[in-house]
């Protein structure tokens, strides 16, 4: 994490940083972990990270799971700062092939959850602006939708179909060559 | 429990947001009744708890990610940046509350923020309901639904438009478009005439377009009633539509568009229609100013003088058209019509080559003070040039005219001005038919009939004609030539010769070859040959990213074959054909006439 400008503060707040989840549980993470999250990092960045940083929008539940991804990455990411948005996990590539299929693997076990508990690791990660996370959980969610009918769609995710009949069938009629 | 951790998730945004305060704020600035109060705080404590992960994106939905990338970063961040003890000191269960809930809503602006609120008094009935709720996939803010529907295939996200409302909203956005781009698959688009019947010959054929997915390798029919009984027209891909310019209708018994043919009398056509399969839906774009049946088309990227070219092209146009011209320049200029105004437009461009565009006005013509209409659109058009897009372009060249006497005009399609402008320099004499161009570089090269090579400079406006340094390879005149660009900066030509290799079997004597021309030496050399015996003569053929595409499609005893061939274009020398599966091809696509197939790809 090559970044100007924030070596100061970095070797003051060095080693360790407490993150404090809605339900007041406190994680200790080291900084390479916590600055995977763009979110922390802006913070360390500005020095306001002293006495812990509330997340009051995660869970100690989904944090304990978005920290075990960050420590995991962690070292992986060195390269991945700057990087743009990428639709895969590219990012990542640049690493030794031998530790990218472990990370692989570590990926899909991840996001072996419920889609609940999948649905709150992308708001984490959205909230953290983890981009790893984030892509890796949209793009488990797109996998999911793949291939799948309007209806089986609004079914699996719950989706209410507010479109009126007429609606529907127009846009059916505008988009069915491409998925009947 | 730390109190100013608790203070310190107060939000100075959040209590400027909070329109109307939840409904236990009022006990909790009460800062006498401690004992009542701190069972209070530990109640609410534990609906904001459940509330902060499951409800509160609902309620602030896209307020989040919007607050992270944009300028709003602060939002999110600024809550800890404020010092603690800020002298609010009964209120940090207040705070901390709202500030859990608003920090998310504060880019949903006023109505977000008097909503939220209102949700912790029906705390106990949401969280029964949550569970359920949270399975849905509308509890992601909009931003995080893009994302996740803008890394669907296309048929994927198609289906995905029909399942409810915001997902129609988000996906026909153009934000969402222009985010999906460059992530496509790509997608062949033949068009054709249904009816199998030769034009003339009878029936007129109808229209049919089928588009094969590469990647799922499936054909698909694409509603086509947009093309209204047209045929001989040309297909080409402009970002992510499908331009059909030209051709022509017609024929006895189409009836489709009887009121435009005028009876069974084949006209040509000057329509331009667009095709965009994002959306479904076809447009009418401005006619072309001549027409033109099966025109060579180009799309280039438009570059600064190049539409300051157009633009004075255009303006001169306007004025020619304004000036008792109209009569005998018409709509449908062949080169004939178009010759007595060449000298002046030749000025024109020099002018504007000079960067004198803007004096050349009042100069030149005496008309322009009153020609006052033309400049808004100009400023207009400016303008939406700063959108920092790709600008495309379509240039239109050649084809036959409305007698079927070949053309030699060209014109060029600008779609921000919605306008053709005639290209001024003249065609180069002598070489025949125009029967395939394709751009390449800054040029677009266009092979005629004669075997010439010759180009249009799209920065300077000009033809040259291409001096290969070896004569180009015979080839059979049954199949006509095709040329096509791969990876922007290749120009490879296909055509159908006689096999070098002797000792092969009768039936291998006549193959289809690639040539590419290489750009600097200007020498056609042989980059690979197909490996079909050449069976369709009207074979189309499109490039997209680095490949090149074919399709064959005859008919043999009575039943339609078709084969889809793909090259991958590749740096190492060797280009290599591999058949792309065609699985459910011959039943979806058997109505496709083997005489007038034309195909483009899109990247979707």
């Amino acid at each position: 994490m090559a970044s100007a400008g924030s070596g100061d503060e970095k070797a003051a707040a060095a080693a360790m940083i407490t993150l404090i989840s809605s339900d007041n549980e406190k994680f200790e993470v080291t900084e390479a972990t916590a600055t995977l999250s763009q979110t922390i990092r802006h913070m360390i960045e500005d020095g306001c990270t002293d006495g812990g940083v509330p997340l009051p929008n995660v869970t100690s539940k989904i944090l304990a799971r978005v920290i075990e991804y960050c420590k995991k990455h962690a070292t992986a990411a060195a390269g991945e700062e700057g990087s743009s948005s990428s639709f895969s996990d590219a990012a990542f590539l640049e690493v030794d092939r031998a530790f990218l299929e472990e990370l692989e693997e570590f990926d899909d076990a991840f996001l072996e959850v419920d889609r609940a508990t999948l649905f709150d690791l992308i708001l984490a990660a959205n909230y953290l602006d983890i981009k790893g996370l984030l892509n890796l959980t949209c793009q488990k969610v797109a996998d999911s939708v793949k291939g799948k009918t309007p209806e089986q769609i609004r079914e699996m995710y719950n989706i209410v179909n507010d479109l009126t009949p007429e609606e529907e069938a127009e846009i059916r009629r505008e988009t069915q060559w491409a998925f009947e | 429990m730390p109190r100013e951790l608790q203070r310190s998730g107060s939000n100075s945004l959040a209590s400027l947001l909070r329109a109307e305060p939840p409904d236990d704020a009022l006990a909790v600035a009460d800062s006498h009744k401690l004992g009542e109060r701190d069972g209070r705080r530990r109640r609410s404590r534990r609906s904001t708890r459940r509330r902060s992960c499951l409800r509160l994106p609902l309620g602030g939905a896209g307020g989040c990610r919007v607050c992270d990338c944009d300028d709003m970063d602060s939002a999110a961040a600024l809550p800890r940046r404020r010092p603690p003890g800020n002298g609010e000191d009964g209120d940090d269960e207040d705070q901390d509350h709202d500030g859990a809930l608003q920090c998310f809503s504060w880019k949903k602006g006023a109505a977000a923020a008097a909503a939220v609120p209102h949700r912790p008094s029906g705390a106990g009935a949401d969280a029964a309901v949550l569970p359920k709720e949270a399975a849905s996939l509308a509890v992601l803010p909009d931003d995080v639904t893009e994302m996740v529907l803008a890394r669907l295939p296309l048929s994927s996200l198609l289906a995905a438009r029909c399942a409810c409302r915001r997902w129609r909203d988000l996906t026909a956005a153009p934000q969402f478009l222009r985010l999906r781009r460059g992530g496509g698959t790509p997608w062949l688009f033949l068009f054709g005439a249904g009816g199998g019947g030769d034009v003339g010959w009878g029936a007129a054929p109808s229209p049919a377009v089928h588009a094969l997915d590469v990647d799922g390798r499936r054909w698909r029919r694409v509603e086509a009633g947009g093309l209204n009984g047209r045929f001989l027209f040309s297909v080409a891909a402009v970002g992510d539509e499908l331009y059909v310019v030209g051709g022509r209708s017609g024929g006895s018994g189409s009836g489709s568009d009887a009121a435009a043919v005028g009876g069974s009398k084949v006209k040509t056509l000057k329509g331009v229609l667009v095709f965009s399969p994002l959306t479904g839906s076809w447009r009418k774009a401005a006619p072309m100013r001549a027409a033109r049946s099966r025109p060579v088309l180009g799309v280039f990227e438009m570059s600064a003088t190049c539409s300051s070219v157009l633009r004075a092209r255009g303006a001169e146009e306007s004025h020619v058209r304004r000036g008792g011209g109209r009569s005998r320049h018409g709509g449908a200029a062949s080169a004939v019509y178009e010759d007595p105004h060449r000298l002046s437009l030749r000025r024109l461009r020099l002018k504007d080559m000079l960067n004198d565009e803007d004096a050349a006005d009042p100069t030149d013509l005496a008309a322009s003070s009153r020609d006052n209409n033309n400049k808004p659109a100009v400023t207009g058009q400016d303008g939406g040039e700063e959108e920092g897009q790709p600008r495309l372009a379509v240039i239109a060249v050649g084809g036959r005219g409305q007698w079927d006497e070949p053309l030699v005009s060209g014109e060029i399609y600008d779609p921000l001005a919605d306008r053709w402008v005639e290209i001024a320099a003249s065609f180069p004499a002598d070489v025949g038919l125009a029967c395939s161009g394709a751009v390449c570089g800054r040029a677009f090269y266009v092979y005629c009939e004669s075997d010439t090579l010759v180009a249009y400079h799209l920065d300077a406006g000009s033809w040259a004609l291409v001096q290969t340094s070896r004569p180009p390879p015979p080839r059979l005149r049954d199949y006509p030539p095709a040329l096509v660009a791969c990876c922007a900066s290749r120009l490879f030509m296909l055509c159908v010769c006689w096999c070098d290799d002797r000792r092969g079997s009768r039936r291998e004597k006549v193959v289809r070859k690639l040539f590419e021309l290489d750009l600097n030496s200007l020498e056609w050399t042989e980059a690979a040959a197909h490996p079909d015996a050449p069976m369709d003569p009207n074979a189309a053929f499109a490039a997209g990213g680095d490949r090149i595409y074919a399709v064959e499609m005859f008919r043999i005893f009575g039943k339609v074959l078709d084969f889809v061939t793909a090259c991958q274009v590749s740096d190492t020398g060797e280009q290599r054909w591999s058949r792309i599966g065609r699985e459910n091809a011959a039943t979806e696509a058997d109505a496709m006439s083997c005489r007038l197939k034309s195909m483009a790809v899109l990247h979707l």
